[in-house]
């Protein structure tokens, strides 16, 4: 096929040419789209840390990272444009288990996850909601991932005088099987859930974001007191997660009227790019805040 | 060639060996054969193939004709009765098939075809009935646990004596009223939603606790409830699929979707008659208590401060630590360092704070399994690669690890999938792992029973089952005539913390024959573990955009068709 042929040589003229400059230009989406569905169950090639204290966040978020004797931060910047944050979590599993030394700490740890981020909508704009707390991204498609860090630091290239955007990040994660290699237990304080895949047949059930099983593990990377934001455009996928959630012990529904006076709900319902999507096809949207409740004795 | 012994316990003074889907007891005292139990055939294998494996010709009649009753599992027993009570059965077992037939509409019949016959292809792939691919014992040695793989059942037994001899009596998920010909019992297995792995009892005695390939653990009890009750809800149970009650109607309406196909699919779906909705969840009682995005590999339970937790392991590297029933959902910790699939965890019955995982890394670990601390790691590889006379190995899949002391000393037996050795280590005070020993087996380990007592009494002696068909550190090349073994089990006994040759032998009868049909099959289900491991997959070449599933293991490529 003549076509996919001169469509990939594109793609990789288009990020060549990004490559290198500071450049302050935004990516096009028309480079990185990308089929909308991803097999959650196959392994991908999938590049992950072997534990959170394995995971080196200071390529993602190099203006928190802590001062080190290692390099200038400039040096690790010009290490991410070349595709380094693959590499550079490689690096993190090659380590073995006891020696993290040499990974470069965070002045604070991520507390924000964007789980199945898309292309970046609702973290561009959060991003300078709540300059002081870090916040990534996460999502399974390569191309979509590799989009959002080109806009991230794009946006970071623009705005470099009021240092907005460093508190962003994304990566490619399979968030449902590795949510833990990324995360400690209780590191986050808000889960978003924006438009998930719906998966309407009865097979592909446990392929959703939202299980019984899985909200355990979204359980384990919240703190209690933490919310997990959801939203979607499908009514029957709304029902199921708020009957998953409601059934599941750590969690209860945030009230109507907390829900609205969250500065969150009102960003994830205009800002991210399937919520606009949907505004422009008068479509519905749904939105369900759960939040994470303290574990009952052991 | 013989059929080999896949699986081996312990029960009691008995031996409990599981042997393609027959299950054999062994008296350990004497080694005498005491009984066979026989996994009842199913039709739908029949009918797909030809029996590919040399049949017993001490089948019974009874079971003959059970097998063309109807597609489910049942023993024994008398056939008319049956017709009725299959009734059940047949639901159940459409129910375990039909799930994936909701919601498809338009889809045309014969996918429904090739489906079933996809399953039936698998069942028929080595062994005319299931085959038994996890045993456990109670800890008062009364029942015995069997899971079969291709009907995804679980199966107790009671050991019932008959004739001065030990019988395996498969329990019924339901009493049946005896009358003066029928024994009180029925036989019928638990089929579980997906293909379980791996199994753990309670301290009590009272609960199975199941994973699955699915990734999720559910909770039975050992013994069924008389009345057939419905699925217990408890928090983790998946709420019923509200269609159920109301009218089909499709998931999707004209506001969720945006292009012009998907527009006319859904026109065409709601012209559609609705399909009738089916019950999917087993009708017996059972729990689903936590879930991995993964396949699971183990399920053990443990102790802590005088409160129970249950770890599982999976494909995807995680050694998870929950809380016990009934807070299941509750997640304590991880124990993440290993770097390849793990396939067996072991918690000694002296450390319970301590965790021994292998799989498909080089070494094995050593976890405080509380605190996900890892404590120590063993090399494992170069000790196989010594085995093996220095031949380059370039993957070990452990597939046994075990506890046993000796005097003073802690022993770790542990095996490797397709090597003929079985390896031991100390295990320190520091929590520490030395190799010990390095015992050269006639052939490839396949599974290992501990606490057989010797002449003395004493529970010292461990016995080994061994692949007597294919060639000593090969996976896939077949003994020659020449190369048969003696016998399917080497024994060894403990002495001042090591294990020494013993002479102890089963008196072991002729089993099946395996047909040259059933290579394939057996290999699959002797050496099921290296195809955990992660291969690199083609995505990368394809620019990433498709996300297909290049990497995913067979099973579970099979597990996700269901």
């Amino acid at each position: 096929m003549a076509g996919p042929a001169n469509k990939k040589q594109k793609r990789v003229d288009y990020k060549s040419a990004r490559e290198g400059g500071d450049t302050k230009e935004l990516p096009k989406k028309k480079f990185y789209r990308q089929r909308a569905h991803a097999n959650v169950f196959s392994d991908h090639n999938l590049v992950y840390p072997i534990s959170p204290t394995h995971m080196d966040w200071s390529p993602y978020f190099p203006a928190f990272a802590e001062p080190s004797t290692t390099g200038p931060i400039g040096e690790i910047e010009v290490e991410q444009q070349d595709s380094g944050a693959d590499l550079q979590a490689v690096a993190a599993i090659e380590e073995s288990a006891t020696n993290t030394g040499n990974i470069r700490r965070l002045t604070k740890n991520v507390e924000v996850a964007d789980i199945g981020c898309g292309f970046g909508g609702l973290l561009v704009a959060l991003a300078p909601k709540l300059p002081n707390t870090l916040m990534l991204g996460m999502e399974i498609r390569m191309q979509v991932a590799e989009y959002v860090q080109e806009r991230i630091q794009a946006l970071r290239a623009q705005t470099a005088d009021d240092g907005l955007y460093q508190n962003a990040a994304c990566l490619r994660a399979n968030s449902m099987k590795f949510l833990p290699n990324f995360f400690k237990k209780a590191q986050l304080s808000k889960i978003f859930l924006c438009f998930p895949d719906p998966h309407f047949k009865a097979r592909k059930h446990k392929a959703r974001i939202v299980s019984t099983t899985l909200n355990s593990e979204y359980a384990y990377v919240v703190r209690p007191g933490g919310v997990v934001y959801t939203i979607t455009d499908v009514e029957d996928l709304h029902l199921w997660m708020v009957e998953h959630f409601d059934k599941h012990p750590s969690f209860e529904r945030v009230s109507e009227e907390d829900q609205e006076a969250d500065q969150c709900v009102e960003v994830m319902r205009m800002e991210t790019e399937e919520g606009m999507k949907v505004t422009r096809n008068n479509g519905q949207k749904f939105v369900a805040l759960f939040r994470r409740l303290e574990d009952p004795p052991w | 060639m013989w059929m080999p012994y896949q699986c081996i316990e312990r029960c009691g003074n008995l031996l409990v060996a599981a042997r393609g889907s027959n299950i054999e007891l062994f008296n350990l005292s004497d080694g005498s054969f005491i009984s066979t139990w026989k996994c009842p055939t199913t039709q739908g294998t029949l009918k797909a193939k030809p029996p590919v494996k040399g049949t017993t010709p001490k089948l019974e009649s009874q079971d003959s004709k059970s097998s063309s009753v109807d597609i489910t599992i049942e023993a024994s027993s008398p056939p008319t009765k049956r017709r009725k009570l299959s009734g059940g059965d047949d639901q159940d077992k459409n129910s375990t098939k039909d799930p994936k037939e909701d919601q498809k509409g338009g889809q045309k019949p014969t996918k429904k075809e090739k489906k079933l016959n996809y399953r039936l292809d698998a069942v028929a792939s080595g062994l005319e009935a299931p085959a038994v691919i996890a045993l456990a014992v109670t800890s008062d040695a009364q029942h015995v646990i069997a899971i079969t793989g291709e009907d995804k059942s679980v199966r107790v037994f009671s050991l019932t004596s008959q004739d001065g001899l030990t019988h395996l009596n498969e329990l019924s998920q339901r009493q049946v009223p005896f009358n003066s010909f029928q024994m009180r019992r029925l036989m019928k297995s638990r089929v579980m939603p997906k293909r379980p792995s791996a199994l753990a009892i309670s301290e009590d005695n009272t609960t199975i606790f199941s994973a699955d390939k699915f990734g999720d653990v559910y909770s039975l009890p050992l013994i069924p409830s008389l009345s057939p009750s419905s699925p217990s809800s408890t928090a983790l149970t998946n709420p019923q699929n509200p269609e159920k009650e109301k009218p089909f109607k499709p998931s999707a309406n004209e506001l969720t979707i945006h292009s012009q196909r998907n527009r006319k699919a859904l026109e065409n779906q709601k012209r559609q008659k609705p399909p009738q909705p089916q019950k999917s969840e087993p009708v017996f009682e059972h729990t689903l208590l936590l879930g991995h995005v993964s396949l699971l590999t183990d399920v053990k339970l443990a102790k802590s401060g005088g409160k129970n937790y249950v770890i599982t392991s999976d494909r995807d590297e995680h050694i998870r630590i929950s809380r016990g029933i009934p807070q299941t959902h509750i997640i304590e910790g991880f124990c993440l360092g290993h770097t390849e699939f793990i396939s067996r965890i072991c918690i000694p019955e002296i450390r319970p704070e301590i965790l021994i995982a292998g799989g498909g890394d080089d070494e094995l670990f050593v976890w405080k399994w509380e605190k996900g601390q890892l404590v120590s790691k063993a090399d494992l590889k170069s000790i196989v690669q010594e085995s093996m006379g220095g031949e380059k190995v370039s993957k070990i899949a452990v597939s046994h690890i075990s506890w046993v002391r000796c005097e003073q000393t802690d022993l770790l037996l542990v095996t490797v999938e397709g090597i003929p050795a079985l390896f031991t280590f100390h295990l320190k005070d520091d929590n520490t792992l030395q190799h010990a020993q390095t015992l050269q087996l006639s052939g490839n380990a396949l599974s290992v029973a501990t606490g057989i007592a010797a002449s003395d009494g004493t529970p010292k002696r461990v016995l080994i089952s061994i692949d007597s068909t294919h060639k000593a550190g090969s996976t896939t090349e077949l003994r020659d005539s020449t190369e048969e073994l003696t016998s399917p089990f080497q024994a060894f006994i403990l002495q001042d913390g090591n294990l020494a040759q013993d002479s102890f032998a089963l008196s072991v009868v002729e089993g099946n024959h395996v047909s040259e049909g059933a290579v394939v099959g057996l290999r699959n289900l002797l050496y099921s573990l290296e195809n955990l491991r992660k291969r690199d997959g083609e995505e990368r070449g394809k620019d990433g955009e498709n996300g297909v599933d290049v990497a995913m293991g067979e099973d579970e490529a099979a597990q996700i068709e269901e």
